[in-house]
């Protein structure tokens, strides 16, 4: 006996928010009690263990770190930059070279498709690839040096060849009859068509940029060129050491509520970024591109 | 369309001009004089004091040796990984500095730094004098030498750090106990009264543990052979001339040392699962541990240990182990090394002469700009402060390294108590052991394969015994798995290969 | 007889137009099976042109530096270089299989892998499936956003929490089974429990990442496809099953290939902040990539590292020719190449 309309959405909504409501709890919490831990005291923190809300509020944390704001605004100016032109550059890069690779009538589509997941199992290893980054590209010490590698990543292109393969076959066609280029068809009609696709692979690449520390880490000596990550990751780090044993004088241990503090730096304008960047992913582009849902 | 191309390209062009103001740039050295380039850790190096303290660097020492210093800092964490790095892929870089955290073996496996045989005694002869021979031959790696040691006898022992408020209040006398088991009445007055504190420190795989092998009579030989964080497994007993090289989970100090371990855990002196290091950090600035337990015990003031990392508290240095002993790693810890495409070497060494027998350098390096960065509490003794306003955290040039740059008879000290430790050093070195493979360094190439496979073995079943987390006896994870795992990784074979290179090594010094 | 879409040839059956069923429209995902192709299609060369600075980056950045894998069968020294170290043939991969440890790595590598990969597929699924049924566009969004919090959390901290669930002196899980009148449990002595413990950690950190992906496939579903299969009195669960599922079905495929693909080589963060070596659960938890870590740590040896790293990569690229091989027999569009 079928259910009543109603009593059917009623259903529904019940199963999704028994599913899902669970499941976001679980993704909230620990990032609440980051956030929380950040701003509570270190003793109290010590003693209390985690809580939802800071057993004592205190600013220590973000006071230390935050103590040379001049090396902290530098490394926030070279994130932004790193971040902002390198998912432009990426999205673009990445695009050109899905598209092709989703059209049937190109003919190299599976060599190329091939050429570049190949990169994702083989791997020349650390010291070749230093080698010619250091040597042969001179871009030690460049700031291009944390963009230039992460500009293709072959997942991001093979995901947006799909989603490329998924727009409809007769707007393409279409354009083509009225006599527009490859690249004018790609621009103007591909891209449109796939905002919400480029929104999540250009989320996705800013994440990747935002946090890489491995690239400043090997590349950059200078400390005007840290990136905001690497710089947080060198203020705390440094302080592992003294696991080895107490010699080293004169130091501050980093605590807890600032390792906390360091990640909330860290993320909270990637969070604000993604939180802005969901309103591109709106629902039912349709074939016509007239009406949205 | 037209006009988002034009606009983008526009936008690509005034990146691309932009971009040069943000390559970072490297002073360029013009004229003839040389310029050297020196990586060294430093746990904070503000941009602009290092460019101070590099330009007073070369006031002091380009009339010296006719070359100017470009110095670079390095993190303690990046050492690991840029250090072989700059070295393997023949990097542009003079010198290089050696230490636990970029150590000297794998330095010179890298093949990138230079044989300082004839360079030494040429450039730096007050250096080469200082240390007499035998310390010399600790440095060599097939038969030479490679870097510059940073060697100041200090004895180290294995003991206790105690807080010494808890050690007070239950009357513990502290400086009685020649065994571990003679600290048990503390440990337990603390589990029965004070319900918050746990009597010894773990953490992070490192701590937590009493299997030090220098208080059990044992030189550990290459510690790398063994969990990471462990202290090595393989022993030369310091007592034996014989020198012959055992592999300690055999041996029945082993067996007595992790039972009472695990004895001790049950008991609930250490913390079930050992904590993070961060974790450990924050329980141990909130107090709530009581000791630490530790195979560094010396004569050092504790004043700064115990203000940076337990709050304040006061902690003793208590030895338990009652005699020093002096084995290579004190020797090869720390040290300079230049590199093999470096194309003054000569210079470099001459630097590095520089470094350990001129005080000023020596200093400057270590402190900093007078009255920037130090100022002088009593001059004529050479204590310092840290300059007003600033501390530990915020200084803007704290290398906090004072082993790296030579161990300087001039250097100053923040504590007048360490000048009183210094002697005490010498004294108890006198009355120290050598450890009879002391200068024995071994390669590992014959046997890496048998290292890798001994390394895991030791971190799956060697850890958790010697941290107390399973029962010896136990017969999936006990000590008589451990010893018949390790013979199957090739245990024998490592030995058989060490004994061989230590005999020959022998047999040559007694020439 | 309804309105359906064909799974395998994703063209969209209607009823009684003609007699039999006809084909509507190629549906978005795929042109009609067979296509005549020109052999010198104008469209060739600007898309050759189109992609070049994308070859360029990937040419530069990842196939120079392969030059590089021959120094896994090399004894690399700085003082001969790349090309002048001497060859070793296949010495440097001993280390992996001498020390009879190379069955556990490798089985739980693989094994631990496969259940990452399907319990996040089956589960970020599903997840968008609900997602793209909430009409409320603010509160879909919420959701969405929520879910891919943990993507934010560095694995160091993942680290703590887990700790901080379950060390055996103040663990948040035990104290709720000490609450519930059961035993204390020692988690990180027991390695039987952290095949799941790892499953749950990798669950929570991917399903908002992949949630995404499959969210942007689905919203690109024309709503016309929708509105045909209700038109024909289909419920939801024909909705979802002839509609949404055939039109991300390319996504999981592309999904599935590459995971497999790197079905050799673990999230060594994962394994290394959250299992931290400990001895005890390294029956179930050692894979590749930490047991050549912590043996290589003390030797410094890139060789055998390299090693490492071509054997990992040579076992899945075996098996990704096998499996792409195999989607190509099904379904020859969406083959990986």
């Amino acid at each position: 006996m079928k259910l009543g309309y109603r009593n059917q959405k009623r259903g529904r909504a019940a199963i999704i928010i028994i599913v899902l409501l669970p499941v976001c709890v679980a993704c909230l919490v620990p990032l609440w009690i980051i956030i929380a831990a950040s701003f509570t005291d270190n003793a109290r923190l010590s003693a209390d263990g985690y809580r939802l809300l800071p057993s004592k509020l205190s600013l220590e944390a973000y006071r230390y770190l935050l103590v040379k704001p001049n090396l902290i605004l530098t490394a926030y100016k070279v994130s932004l930059f790193t971040t902002v032109v390198g998912t432009v550059l990426a999205l673009f890069a990445m695009s050109t070279l899905a598209y092709p690779m989703s059209r049937r009538s190109f003919r190299f589509r599976n060599v190329l498709s091939f050429f570049v997941f190949f990169t994702m199992l083989f791997n020349g290893g650390l010291v070749p690839t230093y080698i010619l980054i250091t040597r042969y590209l001179h871009l030690k010490n460049n700031i291009f040096v944390l963009i230039l590698p992460l500009l293709v990543n072959p997942f991001y292109v093979l995901l947006l060849r799909t989603y490329f393969r998924g727009l409809p076959d007769d707007l393409f066609d279409a354009a083509k009859l009225d006599g527009a280029g490859e690249f004018r068809v790609f621009a103007q009609i591909a891209v449109p068509l796939s905002t919400p696709a480029l929104a999540t692979v250009g989320l996705l690449c800013m994440l990747d940029l935002w946090n890489n520390m491995y690239l400043a880490l090997l590349y950059i000596d200078e400390k005007t060129l840290y990136p905001l990550q690497y710089l947080l990751y060198t203020l705390i780090d440094s302080m592992n050491m003294i696991q080895e044993g107490a010699t080293y004088t004169g130091t501050a241990t980093p605590y807890l509520s600032v390792r906390m503090a360091m990640a909330v730096l860290a993320i909270a304008p990637v969070l604000l970024s993604f939180l802005f960047i969901q309103r591109y992913f709106v629902r039912g582009i349709t074939l016509g591109g007239l009406k949205g849902d | 369309m037209k006009r988002t191309a034009m606009l983008f390209l526009l936008a690509l062009g005034v990146v691309l001009a932009a971009s040069p103001a943000f390559a970072g740039g490297t002073a360029e050295s013009g004229g003839a004089v040389p310029t050297l380039k020196y990586y060294f850790i430093a746990q904070q190096a503000n941009p602009d004091e290092l460019a101070l303290v590099q330009s007073s660097l070369n006031k002091l020492v380009t009339p010296k040796i006719g070359a100017k210093i470009e110095i670079h800092t390095l993190n303690f964490q990046d050492v690991t990984t840029k250090i072989p790095l700059m070295l393997s892929s023949g990097d542009d870089v003079d010198l290089v500095s050696d230490s636990t955290f970029a150590p000297y073996s794998n330095a010179v496996g890298t093949g990138g730094l230079r044989a300082l045989d004839d360079l030494i005694p040429a450039n730096a002869p007050a250096t080469w004098k200082e240390y007499p021979k035998e310390i010399w031959n600790a440095t060599r790696i097939d038969g030479k030498i490679y870097m510059v040691p940073s060697y100041k006898p200090q004895p180290s022992y294995a003991g206790v750090w105690p807080r010494k408020d808890l050690v007070d209040k239950y009357h513990f006398d502290w400086q009685a106990p020649t065994k571990w088991e003679d600290w048990e009445p503390f440990f337990d007055a603390i589990l029965q009264n004070e319900p918050g504190i746990t009597p010894i420190l773990s953490g992070d795989g490192y701590w937590g543990r009493i299997w030090f092998p220098n208080y059990y009579g044992f030189d550990s030989v290459d510690k790398g052979v063994g969990a990471p964080k462990a202290q090595g497994i393989l022993g030369v007993r310091v007592r034996d001339a014989s020198r012959k090289i055992v592999a300690t989970p055999f041996t029945q100090e082993y067996k007595d040392s992790i039972t009472l371990m695990r004895k001790w855990y049950l008991k609930g002196y250490v913390l079930k699962t050992p904590p993070t290091g961060a974790e450990m950090n924050t329980m141990r600035s909130s107090l709530k541990f009581a000791s630490f337990v530790v195979p560094f015990v010396a004569n050092w003031s504790t004043v700064a240990m115990g203000q940076n990392e337990w709050s304040g508290a006061t902690i003793l240095q208590a030895r338990v182990q009652r005699v020093a002993i002096v084995t290579t790693s004190s020797v090869t810890g720390s040290g300079t090394s230049v590199t093999r495409v470096s194309k003054h070497p000569d210079l470099a060494v001459k630097f590095i002469d520089q470094m350990f027998q001129n005080s000023d350098v020596n200093n400057l390096l270590n402190f900093g700009i007078e009255g920037k960065d130090y100022v002088f509490v009593d001059k004529a003794k050479g204590i310092v402060a840290y300059a007003p306003g600033v501390t530990g955290q915020t200084a803007a040039w704290n290398p906090n390294t004072y082993w790296q740059f030579g161990y300087n008879p001039n250097q100053y000290v923040f504590d007048p108590a360490d000048l009183v430790a210094r002697q005490k050093d010498a004294a108890d070195i006198k009355a120290g052991i050598y450890s009879p493979v002391m200068g024995f360094t071994p390669s590992r190439d014959a046997v890496k394969n048998q290292i890798a496979a001994v390394v895991s073995v030791c971190q799956q079943y060697g850890e958790p015994l010697e941290l107390g987390l399973v029962d010896p006896d136990d017969s999936q994870n006990g000590l008589a798995v451990f010893q018949q795992k390790l013979k199957e990784a090739g245990i024998d074979a490592i030995l058989a290969d060490y004994q061989k290179q230590i005999d020959t090594w022998a047999a040559n010094n007694a020439k | 007889m309804q309105i359906s879409i064909d799974f395998w040839t994703l063209n969209v059956i209607l009823p009684n137009v003609d007699s039999g069923t006809a084909k509507l429209a190629p549906a978005a995902t795929g042109a009609p099976a067979k296509i005549r192709r020109r052999r010198t299609s104008p469209s060739n060369l600007p898309l050759l042109a189109m992609s070049t600075p994308g070859i360029l980056l990937v040419f530069v950045f990842s196939y120079l530096p392969m030059a590089g894998i021959i120094l896994a069968f090399k004894n690399f020294s700085a003082a001969s270089g790349v090309f002048g170290s001497p060859w070793v043939g296949l010495a440097n991969f001993a280390f992996l299989f001498t020390s009879g440890a190379a069955w556990r790595i490798i089985r739980n590598t693989v094994f631990l892998n496969f259940l990452f990969m399907v319990a996040a597929q089956v589960c970020s699924i599903c997840v968008a499936l609900l997602l793209n049924e909430i009409y409320e566009r603010f509160v879909a969004k919420l959701y969405q956003s929520i879910l891919f919090f943990p993507h934010f959390i560095s694995f160091v901290l993942v680290g703590y929490f887990v700790y901080a669930f379950l060390n055996a002196d103040s663990g948040f899980v035990n104290n709720i089974l000490v609450a519930l009148g059961m035993q204390k449990v020692a988690w990180y002595s027991h390695a039987q429990y952290w095949t799941a413990i790892l499953v749950l950690v990798s669950l929570w950190k991917g399903l908002g990442y992949f949630t995404v992906i499959y969210l942007a496939g689905m919203v690109a579903i024309s709503p016309e496809y929708y509105e045909a299969a209700r038109m024909d009195g289909g419920s939801k669960r024909h909705e979802v099953w002839y509609v949404t599922l055939p039109f991300i079905r390319p996504l999981i495929i592309i999904n599935v290939l590459l995971t497999v693909g790197r079905i050799f080589f673990a999230n060594f963060d994962l394994f290394y902040n959250t299992v931290r070596d400990t001895g005890l659960i390294l029956q179930t938890t050692d894979v590749i990539d930490t047991y050549v870590v912590r043996s290589l740590r003390v030797l410094g040896d890139f060789n055998m590292a390299a090693a490492a790293g071509v054997f990992q990569a040579v076992c899945g690229f075996l098996l990704v020719v096998a499996s792409n091989w195999l989607v190509r027999r099904m379904d020859p569009e969406h083959a990986l190449f």
